[in-house]
């Protein structure tokens, strides 16, 4: 069965056949919540509302781009949360209670990769979250979806419902606010990705 | 020597178009004009070097995995499902009230309407003449003949209303009986008895019926209230006359045979039984048993519904 069939037979009803595209699609959505949001149990509770609401609402996806239409639920979900969040600000029991060398909620070490590489890959992970909590949610989600999910600028503009050239401006907004955050705090980039390291 | 406003204005006009030029998606005069920039400026070659850093850091940023699936529970359907299970339910609830309220309507017609058209004959006032006499033109109707005669009888003039729906007066009934409504009166050419009047509530078929009998036996006599004496002393039928009492129809019914003591009738004259009117007191009791389970449903399936509906509104169900 392909996405066009599942899409089909979740829309009859088919439980099953929505599950086989939430296998295909998890991933990025929990990812793209993740980054929004900085967070990874609030990333879960994110991807949980906008997969739940994507199947109530599957009758009302009229063809198109299904991996837009999901990543425009999961954009909506994350600008709901951070308006709450914004408006009663919590501290999460769970990151006041994890070891500051533990790795955050959502990260984990592949098996492949040494614990060297580990623990840079967690200091560039931090230094990239604190860069994108200090952009505005509009830039922050474009800049996660070309980015980081590498989607193409027609897709992020159908998935944020905006037009190519207001991704194109958010985009080079946010990546100039990042790098001017990045170049000044580059103490909080590891040394080996450094820009200075000339490695880039 | 270069202007510093166009050249500052250069590197702004450059720095917009990094993001783009780092895509690609730069249109060719503009990404060959930045690239003339580019080759000529420092400052714009170090910007575009850090936004390409910036872009790689995003690009190796390690990929956070759940810690749990995002499957859906089997049982869980699409919003529209639920919601046509939803209008079942609802609908199956307004009918079961709609019925509940329904047989309570009956209930109370029976329990105080029924009671009034059982005791009317016995607790009826005095009709007023004009009522009484209009009774014949009631007839007359339906049979020609007999209205042709009670026309010329009938001093006061009719109220048609009043006539379709006054009951006979019990003096009429002493003296004939009749077929109950609907039932198709005795054609035989030997029946030569005065009919005689078996009351039942309903009026006017009534007296259709003993007016048609009246003509078939040849009889110019008028059905009903033939005298005038008979009218305003309407009082309920003794039970010398009708042996049985009018206020209970199905008992009454056998009675005829003995209310007419006259023998070429009693040959000829068939025992036409009422219909068989359920009493109160039969109907009442399983009026009472059907409100009972109505409630129940009604109250079961509201409880139903309002689950479902809470379960619906939070994506439970």
């Amino acid at each position: 069965m392909d996405e066009k069939a599942y899409i089909n037979a979740a829309q009859k009803g088919d439980t099953a056949a929505f599950n086989q595209l939430v296998r295909i699609y998890q991933a990025l959505v929990y990812r793209t919540a993740f980054r929004v949001l900085g967070d990874g149990p609030a990333a879960e509770d994110a991807t949980q509302d906008a997969l739940v609401s994507a199947f109530k609402n599957i009758r009302g996806f009229r063809g198109g781009s299904f991996k837009a239409w999901l990543l425009r639920i999961i954009t909506n979900t994350c600008y709901d949360k951070l308006r709450v969040k914004q408006r009663r600000p919590t501290a999460s029991l769970d990151a006041l209670m994890l070891n500051p060398e533990d790795p955050p909620p959502g990260l984990e070490r592949a098996p492949s990769i040494s614990p060297q590489e580990w623990a840079e890959q967690r200091e560039l992970n931090a230094a990239i979250q604190r860069g994108l909590a200090t952009l505005p949610a509009d830039q922050r989600v474009t800049l996660v979806l070309v980015d980081i999910e590498g989607l193409a600028y027609e897709e992020v503009a159908e998935s944020t419902g905006a037009n190519v050239g207001t991704v194109k401006s958010r985009l080079s907004r946010a990546r100039a606010h990042l790098r001017d955050f990045l170049v000044a705090q580059e103490e909080l980039v590891p040394s080996h990705y450094r820009l200075k390291s000339g490695r880039f | 020597m270069s202007n510093p406003q166009i050249e500052r204005n250069g590197h702004e006009w450059a720095e917009e178009r990094l993001s783009d030029y780092i895509d690609d998606r730069l249109p060719f005069p503009e990404r060959n004009r930045l690239e003339q920039h580019l080759q000529g400026c420092e400052r714009c070659q170090a910007s575009l070097a850090s936004l390409r850093w910036t872009v790689s850091l995003l690009k190796r940023a390690p990929a956070p995995t759940p810690s749990r699936s995002f499957f859906l529970p089997v049982e869980q359907k699409p919003a529209g499902v639920p919601l046509f299970g939803l209008a079942a339910l609802r609908f199956a609830t307004a009918l079961a009230t709609l019925l509940l309220v329904s047989l309570i309507g009956i209930d109370l017609i029976l329990q105080f309407g029924g009671a009034n058209a059982t005791a009317r004959p016995a607790a009826r006032p005095l009709s007023p003449p004009h009522v009484a006499l209009s009774q014949p033109s009631a007839s007359s109707a339906s049979d020609q003949s007999v209205g042709a005669s009670s026309a010329a009888t009938a001093p006061l003039p009719l109220t048609p209303g009043a006539a379709a729906t006054v009951a006979p007066p019990p003096a009429a009934k002493a003296q004939s009986t009749v077929a109950p409504a609907g039932a198709q009166p005795f054609r035989s050419a030997g029946l030569t008895s005065t009919p005689t009047y078996a009351p039942i509530p309903g009026g006017s078929g009534e007296r259709t019926a003993s007016a048609k009998s009246a003509t078939e036996n040849g009889s110019p006599t008028r059905p009903g209230p033939l005298t005038l004496g008979a009218v305003p002393t309407a009082a309920p039928p003794e039970p010398t006359q009708t042996p049985t009492s009018p206020a209970v129809p199905p008992t009454a019914t056998p009675a005829p045979a003995t209310a007419t003591p006259s023998p070429g009738a009693l040959e000829s004259k068939p025992v036409v039984p009422p219909p068989s009117a359920p009493s109160t007191s039969v109907v009442l009791p399983a009026v009472r048993i059907g409100e009972l389970a109505l409630l129940f449903l009604a109250v079961f399936l509201g409880s139903l519904t309002v689950m479902v509906g809470r379960r619906s509104r939070t994506g439970k169900g």
